[in-house]
């Protein structure tokens, strides 16, 4: 698996779906544009309705039981699509979980994300489960990918994975 | 050591004899696929992608229930490729614009029966615990996997069990008995875990009460909320299948004659923890935003003399034929409703609202200034039927007050059950029937 450095911001506690993104953006062309819209970090909302390319590669930081609320996969796609190359939190929820295992995107556990500074530049490491924090010079150390989960990750999301085995390969 | 309920399901899917807690299990078999015309657009989207065209779960269930009747002509759009999709593939059964709440319907025409292993893209599908079925939310992309292998993964949960006993006072409901728990526990306080839903109170409680607590489950992080079998389901699942001739019938026997009573935790089965609550101190609780977990009881509530604008009775927490009776009862003791304040009621199917047109409860909420919506989620997702302007206030029966859930971003939302929300539809605040009386 690869490694993911990029810039951080930070987010609270209980971040729910419809912080990320609200439910009744559902249908609308470009919801994108109102990504983490509710969330106590109105800054990120600001800088990225004003700059839009350029939170490629930034990385989420937030607290416990991100993504909590309803299963609507695009609180999780639609950090894909704008670039969002990883979430950090001390725990995810457990739908917003498994949809980053089903899609393939990173959802990173990590005990010491209150280290973690706005603006910081950290560096993720899976295979050796480490973050490096670039800016302060610190690391700590990420949760285990559970093994069974990897192999679904290196298949590229759940839907590959369940069509290999259909066609048994 | 004997098992929880939760692994016996699981183990029971999974063709082994015994599965523990933390375990990860790689191929576990679903009996029902469901999700709303969203949810089910996105995972038909998500099989395109990668070129899936092969056979289809047929025991899939969509329900057009979320945006419909269609609040656009994008949402028309999407409820007419799920149609499609489903009379491509031949599927089961489709709930039509209407017909009702997925949660609900599927109970009430025992499309999901118990001892089910239910697959949901929508998180709310926890609510089939209330019969015994372990319903599980998920993804989009996690429910098109199952829908062409008609497999999942799952991490073995650990149980917790809560047991309800005392004497419930006047006015509290299961959702006062739920929000109460989340509160207790923390909106992440059973993540990845079963809850079991036991004890006197619980043995006492109708379906549809389990009903509301199951589906709120879901706030507090649990993959399921589940209440043992007992005579009360059985009564349920038998008095529906016979209403609709168990139309959609999945197994090869009849529902009523298939056994059901294992379904249930052995004595010596080991629960991560177990909590008992005494109801007979709770209160009628209200969840202030932004959180369902935001609890406070109502004697607090009234001393803040919070205005509403708008109160909502129904949405599939609260949608039931109990509720809306419950509702109906407190505004013929003490209606009409106040002038300035729009009520509206959103039965949870177009049973309950038939049931209720039989039995007058709808004629007493018209005449006390309710406007009746078609089942739909929309008022409750905060897309159409009843969505609040700036700084606007709502009391609302249904499960969730997240930020820009109701409307626009500044409006708010109290969580309350059906005759607290009928109480302040009268008053003008949030406030007990209790009140009323005085």
């Amino acid at each position: 698996m690869r490694k993911m450095k990029g810039k951080v911001w930070k987010f609270g506690n209980n971040i729910d779906t419809d912080q990320i993104i609200e439910a009744k953006r559902v249908n609308e062309t470009n919801p994108e544009k109102y990504l983490m819209g509710q969330t106590d970090n109105k800054r990120f909302l600001e800088y990225y309705q004003k700059q839009e390319n350029s939170i490629k590669g930034h990385i989420f930081i937030a607290g416990e039981n991100f993504g909590c609320g309803s299963s609507r996969e695009n609180a999780l796609t639609l950090m894909k699509k704008v670039g969002i190359a990883a979430i950090v939190a001390k725990s995810f929820a457990r739908i917003y979980y498994r949809n980053g295992v089903a899609v393939g995107f990173p959802l990173v556990e990590c005990d010491y994300v209150d280290e973690i500074s706005q603006g910081d530049i950290i560096e993720i490491d899976l295979n050796n489960r480490k973050i490096y924090n670039r800016t302060k010079l610190q690391e700590y150390e990420i949760h285990n990918i559970p093994s069974f989960i990897r192999q679904i990750l290196d298949a590229g999301g759940i839907i590959p994975y369940r069509m290999k085995i259909l066609k048994g390969e | 050591m004997g098992m929880t309920f939760a692994e016996k399901i699981i183990a029971s899917h999974c063709g082994k004899e015994k599965v523990v807690p933390g375990e990860y299990v790689s191929d576990v078999k679903v009996d029902i696929i469901t999700g709303s015309e969203y949810t089910i657009n996105w995972a038909i989207e998500a099989l395109k992608e990668y070129g899936y065209e092969g056979k289809i779960f047929k025991n899939t269930v969509p329900a057009l229930d979320h945006f419909t009747p269609c609040n656009t002509p994008k949402s028309a759009e999407i409820c007419s490729v799920v149609r499609k999709f489903v009379k491509k593939n031949d599927l089961r059964y489709l709930i039509e614009v209407g017909e009702g709440i997925e949660h609900q319907v599927l109970m009430e025409k025992t499309i999901v029966t118990p001892g089910d292993i239910q697959f949901g893209a929508d998180s709310h599908t926890n609510q089939s615990g209330a019969i015994s079925a372990f319903g599980i939310g998920a993804g989009s992309t996690d429910v098109a996997s199952a829908m062409i292998s008609g497999l999942i993964w799952l991490r073995v949960p650990e149980t917790y069990k809560i047991a309800y006993y005392g004497k419930l006072q006047d006015f509290v409901e299961p959702k006062d008995l739920i929000l109460f728990t989340i509160k207790k526990l923390g909106v992440n306080g059973a993540n990845y875990k079963a809850v079991e839903f036991s004890g006197p109170v619980i043995r006492n409680m109708e379906t549809e009460g389990r009903s509301t607590m199951c589906n709120m489950s879901a706030e507090m992080g649990a993959k399921a909320g589940y209440v043992p079998f007992d005579h009360k389901t059985e009564k349920f699942v038998k008095e529906s299948a016979e209403r609709f001739n168990n139309v959609t019938r999945l197994y090869d026997t009849e529902v009523t004659s298939r056994d059901f009573s294992d379904l249930k935790s052995d004595s010596d089965a080991h629960f991560s923890k177990f909590i008992k609550i005494n109801v007979t101190d709770i209160e009628p609780q209200v969840a202030y935003p932004p959180s369902p977990g935001n609890t406070h009881p109502i004697s607090e509530t009234e001393k803040d003399r919070i205005k509403v604008n708008q109160v909502t009775i129904g949405t599939c927490t609260n949608g039931g034929i109990s509720d809306l009776y419950n509702a109906a009862k407190i505004l013929k003791k003490y209606g009409p409703k106040k002038n300035d304040i729009r009520v509206l009621v959103s039965p949870a199917s177009v049973y309950v609202y038939s049931e209720c047109l039989k039995n007058g409860v709808i004629q007493i909420l018209l005449e006390n200034g309710c406007v009746i919506n078609p089942p739909s989620c929309g008022n409750c997702i905060g897309t159409h039927l009843g969505v609040l302007g700036p700084n606007e206030i709502e009391a609302s029966t249904a499960n969730r007050n997240f930020p820009g859930r109701c409307g626009d971003s500044t409006a708010e939302r109290y969580l309350v059950n059906p005759e607290v929300a009928a109480a302040t539809a009268i008053a003008g605040y949030i406030c007990s029937p209790e009140r009323l009386r005085k």
